[in-house]
């Protein structure tokens, strides 16, 4: 089946990256931010309409603890983050789901609030799960401080110096956070509230504005706490500082089911970044002014790379290898090979040879410089759209798209234990996404429906025995059970990107790369493995500061470097 | 007490799973429940209904082409697929249902099978004025839906309507507070306790929380 989705007569494209290589979780999982991601599309607008960021309430004490609130419009409408700072005793800090209390909390709040909506803010806001909310509150968030680099932070801008570079590096963040809600929680807006608001209409750019906006919070709650321990001796963190510093995050399984459970959003995604590709191997000869710009960017990729160091050891050999591959890569980009016909077509076959890490690293930095190629493209990445069942559709149909598109389950050899050892459930306490052992943990006969390749399989058995051109509502007539395997395998016919094609509950399934696929999308960076299921991550860093997101540059801050600004 | 759209979906979802039914049913059950609660209707309480008592039907006949005949119509279990056979039946269809369990529900499907296959749907149940579902959404919500064992004719043409955009969702939604714990009582059968094992992988473990 040939991808024909996002094609434009009028823009020339090469061939997209079938799906079975592409949605492959080993790729996903070695996915990095590109121009595309959700917090760049964001910043863009942002500068775009040369936003500004006011702070109508400050209401913080010395120690550092009170409320705050930021507003700035967005395309025509106002949103405030409503920030709220708590005391946290020690044994109460964790960054675990199942914490009750946080260094802060925040709401981003639809409109500005009035001293009513606060007061109902600070009542539940502080509680998060606990607390209940309404269709104004549009995220839900909270953070906890990185206290070594936070009180390290304050310590030096109370004496007047700057606070040492290598911590900055290191950590990379002043709060990380720990959950950051949307669509309906706990009574907040329901995403359909806000899906056709310009500016608000991309996916997660709610979200995306509720971090941005937390991320400038911490910088003026780091020096007001600063200030007020020594106000004769403060000085202000320096810009450079600022500018490296994001928010960090720590995200686990409970990220991971969204992407099974959102085909045609994620094939959007994934439908859109492959187009961008597409397009940018189509560009027959480099124009001067991007070749001088894919320099600058190999040296700062370079550069990224180089400061990316984990402790995870499955990781660290990966970075390590390519950082090897990319400087033959870096070589490998002379002048003259430059000048030749197709560059960046010929540099995507060139790299297939080496690692996916690097070849997804590649695959960034050719759309980087190709902003006003692709960048339109981002408005294709929503989707709201449920996967309609198709029920005249005859069985010969459904077994063709089947035969088609899930060749990779019907590989899976199910009589083997490894290919079914893990199983998919909501864990009663948090109601959290988990994973089990199926053959030593109870609870596998209400698994989550991950087991696609096990569906597929089954299916394809009642496929042979039934005639061909028996229609699909027959089919579910007798068997009912295969409704949504059904839907699944028919939306693929249209979303060809929206099926993971690997086997879930494999003992070898990797749940982290279904989360760096995500983040990447997202536009975090400095993925930091924890174990196979979480990871911690950097969001925003190098992004513009709220006083720089009106500047021409604004956009220029794909893989950050520390000690450089654009 | 209100809920956001997502929690009320997520919660029928749920609990149509904890109460048996396939996640593919599931999923159009709690559907329909915002199909109905959307239309000020009590699609909450029709779910619970639903999928407290999944008793199969006691027969079923195929009639000419597409025409079926069911006896004590599950709503919850028969309710898709006699739409599933509307959207695949290449005229006009009937479907005749005798002692449906749960009217509500057979109205709630009927709305999300209008707008999902392009269907006019006209209900009639003995003795009560025909609901006409368009695939636009309209119903008029003023009727009085009949109890259960009612009998019903179900006629399904394709194609016919002026088919306009689904309505929005509404801000929020107002849920029965006792129909609410007894909704969690059946997605409750979905949850599994998380094992020490578990816990110790999950996201922020294994490290020292102060760095």
């Amino acid at each position: 089946m040939t991808p024909t989705h996002h094609i434009d007569p009028l823009i020339p494209q090469a061939a997209l990256r079938p799906p079975d290589e592409v949605m492959r979780l080993d790729r996903m999982g070695a996915f990095f931010p590109t121009r595309l991601s959700f917090m760049r599309t964001l910043i863009r607008r942002l500068s775009e309409e040369k936003a500004v960021v006011s702070r109508p309430v400050w209401e913080i004490n010395d120690a550092g603890y009170g409320h705050a609130v930021y507003s700035l419009s967005l395309s025509g409408r106002i949103y405030s983050l409503v920030a709220f700072s708590t005391a946290l005793p020690e044994d109460k800090r964790t960054d675990r789901v199942i914490a009750e209390a946080w260094d802060s909390s925040y709401v981003l709040f639809d409109g500005i609030p009035s001293n009513e909506d606060i007061t109902r803010l600070q009542q539940n806001t502080p509680k998060q799960e606990a607390g209940r909310f309404k269709p104004q509150d549009l995220i839900l968030s909270r953070a906890n401080k990185s206290v070594r680099l936070f009180e390290h932070v304050v310590e030096c801008l109370a004496a007047g110096k700057q606070p040492d570079q290598s911590l900055l590096l290191s950590i990379g963040y002043l709060m990380r956070t720990t959950a950051v809600y949307g669509n309906g929680k706990f009574g907040i807006a329901d995403r359909s509230r806000i899906s056709d608001r310009p500016g608000l209409q991309g996916p997660f750019q709610a979200e995306m504005l509720s971090v941005w906006l937390t991320r400038g919070f911490t910088f003026d709650l780091v020096e007001h706490v600063a200030r007020s321990r020594s106000p004769e001796t403060f000085v202000g963190l320096d810009r450079d500082s600022k500018r490296f510093l994001g928010i960090g995050n720590a995200t686990g399984l409970g990220m991971a089911p969204f992407l099974v459970s959102h085909p045609t959003l994620i094939n959007n995604w994934m439908l859109v970044r492959e187009t961008a590709l597409a397009r940018v191997r189509a560009i027959p000869t480099a124009e001067a002014t991007v070749v001088q710009a894919i320099r600058q960017l190999m040296d700062r990729a370079t550069q990224h790379i180089k400061q990316w160091n984990v402790a995870d050891t499955v990781q660290m050999a990966k970075i390590e290898q390519l950082r090897t591959e990319f400087a033959t890569v870096v070589e490998l980009m002379t002048d003259d090979w430059l000048a030749a016909p197709n560059p960046w077509d010929r540099l995507i076959k060139d790299v297939s040879s080496l690692s996916i890490e690097c070849q997804e690293l590649v695959v960034a930095l050719v759309l980087e410089p190709h902003g006003s190629l692709i960048d339109g493209l981002t408005d294709c990445m929503a989707s709201d759209e449920i996967p309609r069942l198709a029920p005249a559709m005859p069985l010969e149909k459904l077994k063709a798209i089947l035969l088609e598109n899930y060749g990779w389950a019907l590989k899976v050899d199910l009589s083997l234990r490894e290919e079914t050892r893990l199983f998919w459930y909501v864990s009663e306490e948090k109601l959290e996404p988990r994973l089990g052992e199926r053959y030593e943990e109870a609870g596998a006969e209400i698994e989550m429906p991950f087991d696609i390749c096990r569906q597929v399989q089954d299916l394809l058995k009642d496929l042979e025995n039934l005639p061909a051109s028996t229609s699909v509502a027959e089919l579910l007539l007798q068997h009912p059970q295969y409704r949504q395997i059904v839907r699944r395998i028919q939306c693929t016919e249209k979303y060809p990107y929206s099926e993971i094609r690997d086997n879930l509950i494999a003992g070898n399934c990797l749940p982290i790369n279904m989360l760096r696929c995500k983040l990447s999308f997202f536009g975090a960076s400095k993925f930091d493995p924890k174990s196979d299921r979480w990871t911690r991550i950097n969001m925003y860093q190098g992004a513009p500061l709220f006083d720089e997101v009106q500047e021409k540059d604004a956009d220029d801050w794909w893989l950050p470097v520390s000690g450089w600004t654009s | 007490m209100t809920y956001s759209e997502n929690e009320v979906g997520s919660l029928l979802r749920k609990a149509a799973i904890g109460a048996g039914l396939s996640s593919g049913v599931a999923e159009d059950i709690s559907r329909a429940g915002l199909w109905l609660l959307v239309h000020g209707l009590a699609g909450d309480q029709a779910v619970l209904q639903g999928i407290s008592r999944l008793e199969p039907h006691k027969s079923l006949e195929r009639g000419e082409g597409q025409a079926i005949a069911i006896d004590r119509a599950c709503s919850a279990l028969d309710g898709p697929l006699v739409f599933d056979l509307a959207a695949a039946s290449a005229g006009k269809f009937q479907a005749r249902l005798q002692q449906v369990d749960n009217p509500m529900l057979l109205l709630g499907i009927a709305g999300v099978a209008a707008a999902d296959y392009d269907l006019a749907i006209t209900i009639e149940f003995t003795n009560t004025p025909p609901f006409v579902i368009g695939a636009e959404g309209t119903i008029a919500s003023n009727i009085r839906v009949p109890d259960r064992g009612a009998d019903a004719v179900v006629t399904c043409q394709r194609g016919v309507s002026d088919r306009k955009k689904t309505p929005q969702m509404r801000p929020t939604l107002s849920v029965d507070s006792e129909t609410f714990k007894e909704l969690l009582k059946h997605a409750a059968k979905t949850y599994v306790p998380a094992t020490a094992a578990s816990r110790e992988k999950g996201a922020g473990a294994g490290l020292i929380d102060n760095d």
